[in-house]
């Protein structure tokens, strides 16, 4: 048997140093007791399964616990972790300060005591370190224990670990980040606070980003994280704050390949699987302010239609669990298979907790009945997570939206009436995208009101054809981007983005070749506004940032005009290169303001990548 | 192999205070994300002067006077004493592997380290190991506890508890509607049993604590020592963070002269 080992970030095979049949022998290995960890383990150990768990930490809960994020972010309801979470408040009752969300310590508590009750054998301060395989199968797990190195065999193991460490370490393809320049949803620092008689965690900042499974860049990060301003304040006097937590804040990281992949852009079309095992709920929360090097998908719905504020219901198979090409291995939480302009939803913590049930169950049918995971039976698998809610018949709920406080079920229109009346609104996201989603003859209806007498009417048009792919519109953008159009729609609850920007994006996205003018003098002057006067708001809360966005987009429009002509190649390239040597840019790679993390490394990233 | 003077284990207060004196030569390896574990995690705010002795440990105390973590008559606010010492390994330019775990063995009468973390698995040499929980849990007098932090909106509320040798110990903190909450157990006592008796104390507590709820849980053991008349007070190694800050100065000086000659 071959032990598969990661040394200086490179994968190793070594032959296994001790004897095999010596090894204790485990159904199920859930390495990481995280959140989605500990119901899989627990739901494998309810069907009678032998389980070993390995945890890093010493507590059960990852994020939601040792990582202070206590609080639930949408997500769907049902399923064991309700079950555990009910015990939860009620203890927190009985002596626990309230926090927001579930109070971490009585949760780990909780967790733990559940696992302990149905037989999961724990182990604490234990880390995974290798993976024993014959060809593609996993065999089970190596790991270090109080400077001990453990081995266990298991019929399969379960990769909970958040960063597909024990996938990347068999040598499984992954997936990081989105494609222009890799980089992920950004990490934090968390650092509890008792602040009016309630622990809270929320006022963490966007630290910058890394790659967790670069120890490297991990140890730079902790040290950098906990000195920002932010969480090392000049005055503690009167602050009650509760520590810095065991776990940095990590959003996203390394996703596997898995059998299925979950995608935007076939949730767009409508593509969604049909054989879900749970479902994801809430919106785009991507904490990106760099939306210009982004998907195009991705920017349609929140730069050209301003829907990040719009909760979308998400079905996700087993196969996205089940990594490629592997034998006795599954994955749960936030690095299964899903494309990474999708991942800022399938990611929160009741959504990956009944990822870790489903998960669990899974790998309980597949041994009970002695067959591969990828051979288990869809109906008896979803009959099992029926009966516990991981899975309802009414998780399906289509598109959320919030007025006055109150959230309902919206739905995309499909009248060109009711299209005319949202795209006049000051709410006009939903038209916009519904126009897109149609298309045939609304894209006619469309072309006649870009010369409504009403300006939302024929601007908000405009953005419809251009997601559209229809140049007719282009008149209208370039007239948008060139005044800077600095009305903001009422779409969404946050992040609404100015017309004018949209309209920039949207010239690049057609390729259109006579803005490239237009383009050049906002890279010149992004900051700009034309006597605008721009109100900032919370996505553009500084001049710096205005220009920021302008300049950034109007950089990344620029480039892809020059993909479609060639012709152009040496005039564009020259403006971006000077551009990117200007006082502006220059500032932007310089900002030490910890709230603009992110303009300084989107900067660098551009000077690398935009070539 | 790269070889080093000292490895340390645990970003520990002592530790970053050695490795202060030769941050070339010392690598510390941490298993978390945080430093000062054994004091901020544990919650342990310690007893004894607060008067420092060496340069390195004037500019910590300055440091935590000048933000208000430590004031005059009152416990150091420890919760909130870990940016301080992330300040201070950076500024040292000290390595710390933070999320990494080791394995030590003797061969040839140096030490091989073997070092586990996310970029896979590698080995150093060192002459010296530093493990501050080694070094505690090593002293018979120096108890196991899990600590807590005790909130009242009600600060008048007063615990009348009778602090006492052997017992669970209620100790003042840094701000009147916080106090900490020290629950003495067996030493082989790992974190599933110290939650379980922790957790069922406090579900039956008496009702003298009854206003007061659990803030927070120390996240790491405190090794602690019984000090004052009656056994009431509390004392880690060292007597306090500062204390083993420049313990670990004073011994990071002398393998400094070591490696000099
Ligand atoms: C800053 C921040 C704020 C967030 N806010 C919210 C919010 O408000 N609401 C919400 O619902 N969601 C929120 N989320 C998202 C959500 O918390 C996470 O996506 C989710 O908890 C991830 O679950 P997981 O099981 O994949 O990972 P985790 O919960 O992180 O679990 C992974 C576990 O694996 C262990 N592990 C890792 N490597 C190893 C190894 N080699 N050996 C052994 N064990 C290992 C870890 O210690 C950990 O316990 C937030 C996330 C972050 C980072």
């Amino acid at each position: 048997m071959l032990l598969r080992i990661k040394s200086q970030n490179r994968q190793e095979n070594i032959s296994f140093p001790g004897a095999v049949c010596e090894l204790p022998v485990y159904d199920l290995i859930v390495a990481g007791l995280g959140t989605a960890g500990v119901y899989a383990a627990l739901t494998a150990a309810r069907y009678g399964l032998r389980v070993l768990g390995i945890e890093k930490l010493n507590c059960c809960g990852g994020t939601g616990t040792a990582g202070d994020v206590h609080g639930y972010y949408f997500g769907t309801p049902g399923g064991i972790y309700e079950e555990l979470d009910d015990k939860v408040r009620e203890m927190e009752e009985a002596g626990y300060m309230p926090v927001v969300g579930l109070n971490p310590e009585a949760k780990k508590f909780i967790c733990e005591q559940a696992l302990v009750e149905s037989g999961v054998e724990i182990h604490y301060e234990s880390r995974v370190t290798g993976v024993l395989m014959e060809e593609n199968t996993i065999r089970g797990l190596c790991w270090v224990e109080n400077g001990e190195e453990k081995a266990a065999l298991a019929k399969i193991t379960l990769d909970c670990t958040g960063e597909s460490g024990i996938c990347e370490m068999i040598g499984c393809r992954m997936e990081r980040g989105r494609a222009f320049d890799g980089q992920i949803q950004p990490y934090s620092v968390v650092q509890p606070e008792i602040i009016n008689g309630l622990v809270e965690f929320y006022h963490y900042l966007d630290c910058g980003y890394m790659d967790a499974l670069d120890a490297g860049e991990y140890a730079k990060a902790c040290v950098n994280g906990a000195c920002l301003p932010h969480y090392n304040p000049e005055d503690y006097s009167t602050r009650r704050i509760l520590g810095i937590s065991m776990l940095l804040g990590l959003r996203e990281g390394r996703r596997i390949m898995g059998e299925e992949t979950v995608e935007l852009s076939d949730y767009f079309k409508d593509r969604v699987t049909d054989h879900p095992v749970f479902y994801a709920y809430s919106n785009l929360d991507n904490h990106g302010r760099d939306l210009a090097f982004e998907s195009e998908g991705l920017q349609d719905w929140m730069v050209a239609a301003s829907l990040w504020g719009i909760n979308i219901s998400v079905p996700v198979p087993l196969g996205s669990c089940i990594p490629q090409g592997y034998e006795g291995i599954l994955a749960a939480g936030r690095n299964i298979s899903i494309g990474h302009d999708i991942a800022s939803c399938v990611r929160q913590r009741r959504d990956m907790q009944k990822c870790g049930e489903a998960v669990g169950c899974a790998a309980a049918l597949a041994i009970q009945k002695g067959i591969s995971v990828r051979e288990v039976p869809y109906e008896e698998l979803r009959e099992r997570l029926l009966a516990t809610g991981c899975l309802r018949e009414t998780d399906a709920v289509g598109i959320w939206d919030i007025e006055d406080g109150k959230w309902y079920r919206s739905a995309w229109l499909d009248r060109a009436e009711d299209i005319y009346q949202g795209l006049k609104s000051h709410k006009p996201g939903i038209a916009i995208w519904s126009a897109g989603r149609i298309g045939g003859f609304v894209e006619q209806q469309l072309e006649e009101w870009l010369s409504d007498s009403d300006q939302n009417v024929a601007r908000n048009s405009a953005l419809a054809l251009g997601i559209l792919g229809n140049r007719k519109a282009l008149p209208i953008l370039r007239c948008m981007a060139e005044e800077r159009d600095p009305y903001v729609p009422c779409t969404s609850r946050k992040y609404n983005q100015p017309r004018g920007l949209s309209a920039v994006y949207l010239l690049g996205r057609l390729k259109d070749s006579e803005a490239v003018g237009i383009l050049e003098r906002i890279l010149e002057t992004p900051e700009d506004d034309r006597g605008q006067e721009y109100r900032y708001d919370q996505f553009i809360r500084t001049k710096k940032e205005y220009g920021f966005q302008f300049f950034t987009h109007a950089a990344m429009a620029l480039s892809r005009i020059r993909a479609a002509y060639p012709e152009l190649e040496e005039e564009i390239t020259g403006k971006l290169k000077e551009a990117m040597k200007s006082p502006f840019f220059e500032s932007l790679l310089g900002d030490t303001a910890e709230d603009a993390i992110y303009i300084r490394v989107a900067a660098g990233n551009m000077r690398k990548f935009l070539k | 192999m790269k070889q080093y003077k000292a490895v340390i284990y645990g970003a520990s207060v002592k530790g970053i205070g050695i490795a202060m004196q030769l941050p070339e030569q010392t690598l510390v390896v941490e298993k978390t994300s945080l430093a000062a574990r054994e004091f901020v995690s544990a919650l342990v705010p310690g007893e004894g002067s607060w008067e420092a002795k060496t340069e390195p440990g004037k500019g910590l105390e300055a440091r935590y006077r000048q933000k208000g973590i430590l004031t005059e008559g009152k416990p150091i606010q420890i919760a909130a004493a870990a940016p301080v010492m992330f300040e201070t390994i950076r500024d040292a330019q000290i390595r710390v592997l933070f999320g990494t775990d080791l394995k030590v063995c003797r061969a040839d009468g140096k030490n091989i380290v073997t070092c586990y973390n996310d970029s896979g698995i590698f080995q150093v040499c060192a002459e010296h190991i530093y493990d501050w929980e080694q070094e505690a849990a090593e002293k018979p007098e120096y108890g196991k506890y899990i600590n807590a932090l005790l909130y009242c909106d009600d600060p008048s509320r007063i615990i009348e508890w009778e602090n006492r040798r052997g017992g669970i110990r209620v100790l003042e903190y840094a701000h009147p509607d916080m106090k900490l909450f020290c629950y003495p157990l067996d030493r082989e006592d790992d974190w599933i049993a110290a939650r379980e008796k922790l957790h069922s104390f406090w579900k039956n507590r008496p009702g003298r604590l009854a206003p007061w709820k659990i803030a927070s849980v120390a996240s790491a053991f405190a090794w602690l020592k019984e000090t004052g008349e009656k056994g009431e007070l509390l004392q880690p190694l060292y007597g306090n963070l500062l204390g083993a800050f420049e313990s670990g100065v004073e011994l990071g000086k002398q393998w400094k002269e070591e490696v000099k000659i």
